[in-house]
């Protein structure tokens, strides 16, 4: 097949993905559809991708289920240059040092797949936040935008800022909570609905510890709060899920609070939590289960690696990961929010790996 | 002493009591040398071997039992023999920088300084592990027997950070030097000020091999089980663990080979990790079309390569990948000269046969070939060093 007749069908199949309800359409029906999307995916990174070319050339291009699917370590984007794009056609590089290493993961990313991600997030989060721009408290400092290269920190926020409008930055450049500009947002906006955005360990520490600590009344009952970035933090200081809605609901009256999973090598196709504190996956990604020992598939309920898909990058081979988080699935078409499709949990990431041998002399690290 | 440093802040007497002490205090550094193989010397090797073996605890460690049987009196005998004839001298003494996890491999160099008379000051990683842990309490034990004050006044086991104020002291009454790390741990310890004179006997990053010509193979399980007791300890990240092995025969030997090495290969502790790093290397190298396909055996990823390229050990960190070679011959294995190339294990192969063609080559690397099962035993001669003689002066009467 042609690598133009390939983006046409590609294309095609994709729109007929877009035309349906972004959690509407049962496994069966959703997993057919972009099944087909994953073969044009592995065609196409085939012929782009020299290193995904030396990988699985031999693989066989007929899939009968994602499990079949060929998927890249999601470390290979910090150890590799990976694209799929004459350099030409390269329109931006994001870096991001997420929250494991230094060594930063690079994503190579043309307009056409910069693009359909940044359609992708629109579309989902709308779901959550209605069409509407809200006026938004950014759960950060400002000063967090100012730096020259743009931590993905900084780039989650730039990203986010689209959905709301009057932004409001709620912390100081020492991480310290603006009281002023927080008390005069929630002033400004009393009984109205509003955007909180913010990382989910900063809204925890620098947010919800510093309203709890001050002590000040913060009437945001009329808020969404957004928030996503990992809960390892959280989880050294043993706080649940759970707990940091609990807390959040009594602070402040907010309730709906959602947490989304998403990484860099993946952007746009975030898997969002519901009213009932499941991650949903949308109509354009989905995800499997992996057992660590093995890395074969495991049924539902089972905790393992999360294995991602995702049908939107074309510029870079990131549409199939094995990620090194650990979940579970949950169920399949019967959440009780409503949604249909796969939802499922997480469990932590897997530990870092321990270097021993003599290569390492006392006390270097 | 004074005017090699200033010393500031209080360092950590692990061994032979545990004591917060200033640097320039240690007694090691005012005690008297000992003669080469002096008597007490070898009755205190021999006490701690015995109080290793007897230990119960002790045994559920193999590192532990293994060190035990190479302190054995007839054993460090054997070790003195390798010197050649002639009159050895201390050097004086004699500062160690050890591994932070080869719990053991401190003992064995300290060792052969202590043979030939020096004083020691060890360095001790802040990891400790439990097998480290209890070395470290048996060792004690012997230091506080009466008959061993002297060895225990002229030995020091000391626990400082690398950026200790005085670090540069401590390096700085050093006669010799011995360096465990990777090459950037040991350069850093190059670069502290020392003696003129002193010298350096450097244990930087190494890597190594094993050979098995299946011709002259009958018993693939003897064979499959001595590689296996050359990968397993220290999750293979040792410098003499293999993670190369050239590979001489037919097709079908190499699969009888595979079914051997998985049944052997299901000892490892299990790990949530390896699995996830194993694909990260092959991944990594397949795609620069380094590696061909890999395939499981038990724990091991048999990864074949495709096309050698240094960075195929660059990025080898353990974790049971073994990269595998196929040659038609022994001498194909001087294309892989290297000097970081440390030991070479063989198996199906003689020593006259290896003498033959390593002998006269002009290789840069390789210092040792053992027959297969032994690259983890550790000798007195060790990276190409002898560190008996290295540890000590020859005086010569002409």
């Amino acid at each position: 097949m042609s690598g133009q007749a390939i983006a046409d069908d590609y294309q095609s199949c994709l729109n007929e993905l877009l035309a349906q309800p972004v959690y509407g359409m049962t496994q069966r029906e959703k997993s057919n559809k972009l099944r087909a999307i994953m073969a044009y995916l592995h065609q196409h990174h085939l012929t782009g991708c020299a290193a995904y070319g030396a990988l699985f050339a031999d693989y066989p291009n007929h899939f009968t289920c994602y499990e079949q699917l060929p998927y890249l370590a999601v470390r290979l984007f910090k150890l590799q240059r990976l694209a799929s794009i004459p350099e030409a056609d390269v329109f931006r590089e994001l870096r991001s040092s997420g929250t494991t290493g230094q060594t930063p993961a690079r994503v190579i990313l043309d307009k056409a797949t910069s693009a359909r991600q940044s359609k992708a997030l629109v579309t989902i989060m709308q779901q959550f936040i209605g069409k509407q721009r809200l006026p938004m408290l950014i759960i950060d400092s400002p000063e967090i935008l100012k730096s020259p290269d743009l931590s993905a920190r900084g780039a989650g926020i730039q990203g986010m800022a689209f959905f709301g409008r009057d932004h409001t930055y709620a912390l100081n450049a020492d991480m310290s909570l603006n009281t002023q500009a927080v008390a005069a947002f929630v002033a400004k906006h009393k009984g109205k609905p509003v955007l909180l955005f913010g990382f989910t360990f900063m809204v925890w520490l620098h947010f919800v510890k510093a309203i709890e600590r001050s002590g000040i009344h913060v009437d945001l009952s009329q808020g969404i709060l957004i928030h996503s970035g990992g809960w390892k933090k959280l989880v050294d200081q043993q706080v649940t899920n759970e707990t940091f809605k609990r807390t959040i609901r009594s602070l402040t009256g907010l309730t709906r609070i959602h947490n989304f999973y998403g990484m860099a090598e993946q952007v746009g196709s975030v898997f969002v939590e519901c009213e009932h504190g499941h991650l949903h996956a949308p109509s354009l990604a989905d995800v499997m289960v992996r057992c660590p020992y093995t890395l074969e598939p495991l049924p539902h309920g089972k905790t393992g690696l999360l294995h991602v898909i995702s049908a939107l990058p074309t510029s870079y081979p990131g549409y199939s990961i094995l990620t090194e988080d650990m979940g579970s699935i949950i169920g399949e078409d019967d959440c009780p929010c409503g949604r249909k499709g796969r939802y499922f949990s997480i469990a932590g990431r897997l530990p870092k790996t321990e270097i021993r041998g003599c290569s390492d002399t006392a006390g270097t690290l | 002493m004074q005017r090699y440093g200033r010393y500031i802040v209080n360092i950590e007497q692990v061994l032979p009591f545990r004591q917060s002490i200033a640097a320039n205090s240690l007694a090691a550094i005012s005690a008297p040398n000992t003669l080469v193989g002096h008597k007490t010397t070898l009755d205190f090797i021999d006490a701690l071997s015995g109080a290793l073996l007897r230990n119960t605890v002790c045994k559920a460690f193999p590192d532990l039992v293994a060190l035990g049987f190479w302190l054995r009196r007839a054993n460090i005998q054997k070790v003195l023999t390798t010197l050649a004839d002639g009159v050895y001298k201390p050097v004086g003494l004699v500062v160690h920088y050890t591994p932070a996890n080869v719990d053991t491999m401190f003992v064995y160099s300290w060792v052969c300084a202590l043979l030939m008379g020096n004083r020691n000051i060890v360095r001790l990683s802040s990891r400790h592990s439990e097998a480290q842990q209890l070395l470290l309490a048996v060792m004690e034990e012997v230091f506080r027997l009466p008959e061993y004050a002297q060895v225990a006044n002229a030995n020091q086991f000391v626990h400082f950070e690398r950026h200790h104020p005085d670090s540069g002291a401590i390096s700085l009454l050093a006669d010799a030097r011995v360096l465990w790390g990777g090459d950037d741990s040991v350069k850093a310890i190059r670069a502290l000020p020392c003696k003129p004179r002193c010298r350096d006997i450097s244990f930087a990053d190494r890597y190594s091999a094993a050979f098995i010509d299946f011709h002259h193979i009958f018993e693939n399980k003897k064979v499959a089980e001595l590689l296996w007791r050359e990968c397993e300890p220290f999750e293979q990240q040792a410098c003499s663990s293999p993670r190369l092995l050239f590979w001489r025969g037919e097709d079908i030997h190499w699969t009888r080979f595979v079914n051997a090495l998985a049944a052997q290969a299901q000892s490892a502790a299990p790990s949530i990790t390896r699995k996830n790093e194993q694909l990260i290397y092959n991944q990594w190298c397949q795609s620069e079309d380094l590696l061909d396909n890999a395939e499981q055996a038990g724990a091991l990823n048999l990864a074949h390569v495709k096309q050698w390229h240094p960075d195929l050990i660059q990025r080898h960190v353990g974790q049971y990948t073994v990269c595998c070679i196929r040659v038609d011959r022994l001498e194909a294995l001087l294309d892989y000269d290297d000097a970081r190339w440390q030991t070479l294990s063989y198996a199906g192969v003689s020593k006259d046969l290896l003498i033959k063609v390593f002998g006269s080559a002009p290789i840069e690397g390789i210092d040792r070939m053992v027959p297969l099962g032994n690259a983890l035993t550790f000798s007195p001669q060790w990276d190409g060093y002898e560190l008996l003689s290295q540890l000590a002066r020859r005086v010569v009467f002409a």
